[in-house]
């Protein structure tokens, strides 16, 4: 996986590239617009992390600059400002995910995770069905099984499990879930998503010895594959 | 240095004065002309009217005819201000008592001749050759269109030194007054300047432009006034609602230090140390939200939004959180209840007051979350059943960091109300908190 970091506060940049290095990532990191823009043009990345503040030429800018050569590479903006204006120009510009400092590590590397995947899965236009291991979700219906038995969900409930297999193998974190599920751009003080997992997790895992969904200690929940 | 028009009030109504004292010269002007070139005009009539007369007595009954008429209209002084005179070829005068060299034909604007009372003279004239080399002049004195003319001059040099005069005096007079009331305007913003921010502008009784002024900026002042309370307000309840997490994160940290733990120990004392970092950032996200929706920038992002669909999609969020605590969420909306506003912020309002309410209210409180579409307005209302707000109370749970007594036990900042006021104030709706009996009834009223 090769990434590429655009962020002109040296720490910030330090510690994201240890971070992905160690999660066994290829990482380039670059300080100002136009090396942003030039790394971008000339390489292939399979994500760019990009600051919305740059020297030079600013990060939206570059942006503009990626999209308007036709280059389509996961862009996760980086910004320092929680304004909601920002964030709407930020996905207007062509960033595909919108993270506010400061964050966990553990949000953005789910949020890359997520990223860098998300091609492959909306490439298939045709897929009725979501299968993993013995979950079924059909996606026209809404309906799901879990070996072959179906099991009654509540609409959104329906919805977090459909983020959920989408991304398999993959971690989502509770504020992915309450954009996703809910479209909630705040985090609620109250344990929302957990208690909707739980709900969901003990429907999935009635009369089953193993547990559909799993948590990730201190980063989120997953679907594993096998 | 570029010249430039004067901005003064006195150089302002010197230059109108000026302005007025010239379109009185030009007005005299055109007056003068006009009424010169009239009387010109009329003189030259009357000559050739004259001449047109005689000179048809001298075609018809001969010369002798008009020599005994020019006599006959001199002795009966009915020369109308005429003057004649009738030249034989040879150059000598025939008739006539007009005393002047004999011209050449044609018209003569200024004919000198002899008055006899006045002396030498200048009049308008018309010598015509009649039969047999004969030469009849019709002049007519000049001088009632001079003195005219020089009436004319006279008024309206006197006016305009007249205008001149009133220009100044007025240019003065209002240069001065207006000149008074900026002054005290300025004095006063002088000492606002200087500190003494509760000084205001004077006020007339009487209603003019300075009192509407002063009256305005009166009000900029109280409002800026109360900007600043507010700030300092904030800015000290900041200061005191940080330093509870912070000192919380000290202490946890330096007892970390001092005592030997284990692993399990120090990761344990890092995380609540965390958890009080994450406090500290929860009020600084939640402040900067506030102040953000406060500057109405969030106005220029409004598009229609489905309330019924946010109030549903909160409910459904928060659901089964309130069993999980024994508390029970209702729902009733009317469909399609749609306004202009922002839909992140509308669900953070409504998620809001149901937090409020799942934080403040006990076991078994049931709280309903209701859309009503009415005839001009759209209505959210978020109600409870719990212990309510007494009305004393209620206007101050809005504002920033108030808590009431007796939820200091729980957790919270004391933001999520003035956040959903704020939200409120941006989409131009009325909040309205009232007793559901029991309970609060929080009430935010959409203006269709």
């Amino acid at each position: 996986m090769k990434i590429l970091i655009a962020e002109d506060d040296r720490e910030t940049a330090d510690y994201l590239a240890k971070g992905l290095t160690e999660s066994g990532m290829n990482v380039t990191v670059v300080a100002n617009g136009p090396d942003a823009l030039f790394h971008a043009t000339q390489q292939q990345f399979d994500a760019i992390i990009l600051d919305r503040m740059l020297p030079a030429i600013d990060g939206l800018a570059v942006l503009r600059m990626i999209r308007a050569g036709g280059i389509a590479t996961p862009v996760l903006l980086l910004t320092a400002m929680a304004k909601i204006a920002d964030r709407v120009e930020g996905l207007e510009s062509g960033a595909d995910d919108y993270l506010v400092k400061p964050f966990a590590f553990s949000e953005l590397r789910a949020r890359l995770n997520v990223l860098i995947r998300r091609p492959a899965t909306s490439a298939m236009p045709a897929e009725t069905v979501l299968r993993v291991r013995d979950l079924e979700l059909d996606l026209r219906r809404r309906r799901v099984t879990r070996g072959g038995s179906p099991i009654d969900l509540q609409p959104r409930e329906v919805l977090m499990l459909e983020e959920l297999m989408r991304n398999s193998d993959r971690v989502m974190t509770k504020t992915m879930l309450l954009e996703r599920v809910w479209e909630f751009d705040f985090d609620p003080r109250t344990n929302i998503v957990e208690t909707h997992i739980s709900r969901l997790r003990a429907k999935l895992n009635a009369g089953f010895d193993t547990d559909a969904i799993l948590t990730v200690r201190g980063a989120g929940y997953t679907i594993r594959t096998e | 240095m570029k010249p430039h028009l004067p901005r003064s009030t006195f150089g302002l109504a010197a230059l109108a004065s000026f302005a007025l004292a010239i379109a009185t010269i030009l007005l005299g002007g055109i007056v003068y002309f006009v009424s010169h070139e009239a009387l010109e005009q009329q003189l030259d009539h009357r000559i050739a009217a004259e001449t047109g007369s005689l000179k048809a007595v001298a075609e018809q009954d001969g010369l002798g005819a008009l020599a005994m008429a020019i006599a006959r209209r001199e002795d009966g002084h009915n020369t109308n201000g005429l003057g004649y005179m009738l030249f034989a070829g040879s150059g000598t005068k025939v008739a006539g008592r007009f005393d002047a060299a004999l011209p050449r034909p044609g018209w003569h604007e200024l004919l000198p001749f002899h008055d006899a009372r006045e002396g030498a003279n200048v009049a308008q004239a018309l010598v015509t050759p009649l039969q047999g080399g004969y030469m009849l002049v019709v002049a007519a004195d000049r001088t009632p269109i001079d003195e005219i003319d020089r009436s004319i001059l006279m008024i309206f040099s006197a006016a305009f030194g007249a205008m001149l005069l009133i220009g100044i005096v007025c240019a003065w007079g209002l240069g001065f007054v207006v000149r008074r009331r900026l002054g005290r305007i300025h004095a006063t913003a002088e000492a606002i300047i200087d500190g003494d921010l509760s000084r205001r502008v004077d006020r007339d009784d009487v209603p003019n432009e300075f009192d509407r002024l002063a009256e305005t900026l009166n009000r900029m002042l109280d409002r800026i006034g109360s900007l600043l309370d507010n700030l300092q307000q904030v800015t000290t309840d900041v200061a005191h609602d940080l330093r509870t997490p912070l000192a919380r994160q000290k202490q946890i940290l330096e007892t970390a230090l001092e005592t030997d733990l284990d692993a399990d120990g120090y990761r344990e004392a890092i995380r609540r140390a965390a958890d009080s970092s994450e406090e500290i950032l929860n009020i600084f996200t939640a402040m900067l939200r506030i102040s953000e929706v406060e500057t109405y920038q969030v106005r220029e992002a409004f598009r229609p939004v489905d309330l019924s669909e946010v109030a549903e999609r909160v409910a459904d969020a928060f659901r089964a959180s309130a069993e999980a605590t024994g508390h029970e969420v209702a729902l009733d909306v009317d469909a399609g209840a749609t306004i202009a506003g922002d839909r992140h912020l509308l669900a953070q309002m409504c998620a809001n007051l149901v937090e409020n309410a799942l934080r403040h209210t006990p076991s078994g409180t049931r709280i309903a979350i209701c859309v009503q579409r009415q005839a001009d307005a759209v209505c959210l209302v978020v109600a409870d059943t719990g212990p309510g707000i007494p009305p004393a109370e209620r206007a101050r749970v809005l504002q920033r960091f108030v808590r009431l007594e007796r939820s200091r036990s729980t957790p919270g900042h004391g933001l999520g109300l003035s956040l959903v006021a704020a939200i409120a104030r941006a989409h131009f709706a009325a909040i309205e908190l009232s007793d559901a009996a029991p309970g609060l009834r929080v009430v935010i009223r959409f203006d269709g």
